[in-house]
């Protein structure tokens, strides 16, 4: 199997930040709310290794605890995109025409508006919170999975061994039980990839413009728009968050693209 | 003329089902209006004034339909925080905004053009990859973190321009309100410029894989002006592509401006949301739906002159 650069390196940013954010459920070097005026805008040292932010924060406390506050929305987003989208896309290549017709018609409607934008509008409706981030990624982003997985589904039900299955008497439902899940696995793990960057942007953007994660919630994206006003003086904490969220979702874009090179056999060129 | 009757009425059908998305998503799904501004411990006295105020007591059908008739007419009614005219206030922010969508679009589609160009010819070389994996990342960097870095860049290392604001004399100090748009600019291109790489590269490859390109080499054109010849063949779908990503351009507006603090649309909308001023919102995302549907109208007469095959 040829190694693959983009492969090898999105698993090690993905897992690096696997890796921190559990050791942060148990340990970080500070509470990441704990409050030092002694100790504002200290440069990076032993004691603060990335130094403290404008209310004597550790910074690599808050980066740590902010990357569990994003990881954990892009998680449940991607889940809840997966179970729609997998369910809406098998039901549909399997129903009847009218039924089939009706999803793939609405999942197009959210394909064609941006997650982003379905949020602001949500979030102006029922105010700022990261499960409102949650959902509507997780929604749009499904609606995009549907409608690939429909094509595939689609293309396993007419494939011979479906047939084969059917005239020795399996009931749909025993094909989509057996064969469906299986088959449909590669393109379902390279698109999760896909629903999780879209959903760490999301994340991050919101609470960024003040419209995600809510006070005092750790988050990468209010981290940067609490330093952002002392950059001319302090540069290096907007940095960090910057600099973490851009892994995040390079870790999330190129474990994707890594993963259907090895998994779609027809790319291999 | 037949395509251009058609062309209207898509437009106006599908200019009146976003407005529908939008007054269903702002209005009827977060319950009572009233009670979400004022607070469950406002008086139910207070609570009746907003809504014969505002006319939320009204049924939501003649709601919808006032506001678009009075849209039509011009208005587009009053804040539901601060009850100045919101109209009058969007033409002001508009004065940011255009030229910032503007200036940055044309950058991309042409950067977008002209380096596809490149990176088709060079498919093999290592410019050409290096232009498509620069596409690559920069699809995947989210536009607020490309700004920021850019202030980095050129505000806190350089110094050469501002980190953000936005004169308060505006365009009649005309250098200055240019120089606090040139990073916000750049921004925008940047952000959209990613995904037209990729689709300008794939168009050019088409085209030097072509009859017609082939032949222009064989007459002994060089591949550079074998490919200049085919411009507009790239440049049309890439024109079609930034209309249908001109909402993801208008998002992408939105957090350029709150990155620069400048005073324009997507800044007021970003604020508005936050205050839950819903009238401000819904009147706003209206005029947005309405410049995004009259540009797609535009981008498609414009590509039927590039490329008259369309037509036939």
């Amino acid at each position: 199997m040829r190694r693959s650069l983009s492969f090898t390196t999105g698993v090690g940013l993905t897992g690096s930040l696997l890796v921190i954010t559990l050791a942060g459920l148990v340990w970080t070097p500070y509470p990441p709310l704990q409050i030092d005026t002694q100790a504002r805008f200290e440069s990076p040292s032993f004691a603060h290794l990335l130094g403290t932010d404008q209310l004597g924060r550790d910074v690599l406390s808050n980066i740590i605890a902010g990357a569990r506050t994003t990881l954990l929305a892009a998680l449940l987003a991607t889940a809840i995109a997966l179970v729609i989208g997998t369910f809406l896309g098998i039901t549909a290549a399997a129903s009847r025409r009218w039924l089939d017709d009706a999803i793939m018609s609405l999942a197009t409607v959210f394909v064609a508006f941006p997650a982003l934008l379905l949020a602001l509008v949500i979030v102006a409706a029922r105010g700022p919170s990261t499960a409102t981030v949650v959902l509507t990624v997780g929604i749009a982003a499904g609606a995009s999975i549907a409608v690939v997985t429909r094509r595939e589904a689609a293309d396993i039900l007419h494939s011979p061994f479906v047939t084969a299955a059917r005239y020795s008497g399996s009931s749909t439902w025993a094909i989509v039980r057996t064969h469906m899940l299986r088959n449909l696995f590669a393109s379902l793990t390279v698109q999760a990839t896909g629903a999780a960057s879209i959903a760490i942007v999301a994340e991050s953007t919101l609470s960024y413009l003040g419209l995600g994660a809510t006070p005092p919630t750790p988050s990468w994206g209010r981290m940067l728009a609490s330093t952002q006003q002392y950059v001319l003086v302090h540069p290096l904490l907007v940095l960090w968050p910057a600099l973490l969220i851009s892994v995040a979702v390079v870790g999330a874009t190129l474990l994707g693209d890594g993963l259907r090179e090895r998994l779609d056999p027809t790319l291999a060129t | 003329m037949n395509g251009v009757v058609r062309r209207l009425a898509l437009t106006v059908v599908g200019v009146a089902i976003s407005t529908v998305m939008v007054f269903v998503l702002l209005r009827v799904l977060p319950g009572d209006i009233a009670t979400s501004r004022l607070g469950v411990s406002a008086t139910p006295a207070a609570l009746e004034q907003l809504r014969s105020e505002y006319g939320f007591s009204r049924p939501l059908v003649v709601q919808y339909f006032d506001w678009i008739l009075d849209a039509l007419r011009g208005d587009l009614g009053r804040s539901l925080v601060s009850g100045d005219d919101i109209g009058g206030e969007i033409v002001n922010r508009l004065r940011v905004t255009i030229p910032l969508i503007i200036f940055s679009s044309t950058i991309a589609v042409l950067t977008a053009v002209i380096v596809g160009r490149r990176a088709a010819l060079r498919r093999k070389r290592a410019t050409g990859l290096v232009a498509v994996s620069l596409a690559q990342v920069g699809l995947a960097i989210p536009t607020f973190v490309i700004g920021i870095v850019l202030i980095l860049v050129f505000a806190v290392q350089l110094r050469v321009l501002p980190a953000g604001g936005f004169p308060t004399a505006g365009w009649s100090t005309p250098i200055d309100a240019g120089r606090s748009l040139v990073l916000p600019v750049i921004t925008l291109a940047l952000a959209q410029m990613a995904i037209l790489v990729r689709f300008a590269r794939s168009h050019a490859l088409d085209f030097v894989a072509s009859d017609a390109f082939r032949t222009a080499r064989a007459a002994g054109r060089t591949s550079d002006a074998a490919l200049a010849t085919a411009s507009r063949l790239v440049l049309s779908p890439v024109l079609s592509v930034t209309a249908l990503q001109l909402s993801t351009l208008l998002t992408g507006a939105v957090v350029v401006e709150s990155v620069f603090a400048l005073p324009g649309l997507g800044s007021m909308l970003v604020r508005d949301i936050a205050n839950r001023d819903v009238t401000k919102v819904q009147s706003t995302l209206l005029v947005l739906v309405v410049g995004i549907f009259i540009i797609r109208l535009i981008v498609e007469f414009v590509n039927d002159r590039l490329d008259p095959r369309r037509l036939a």
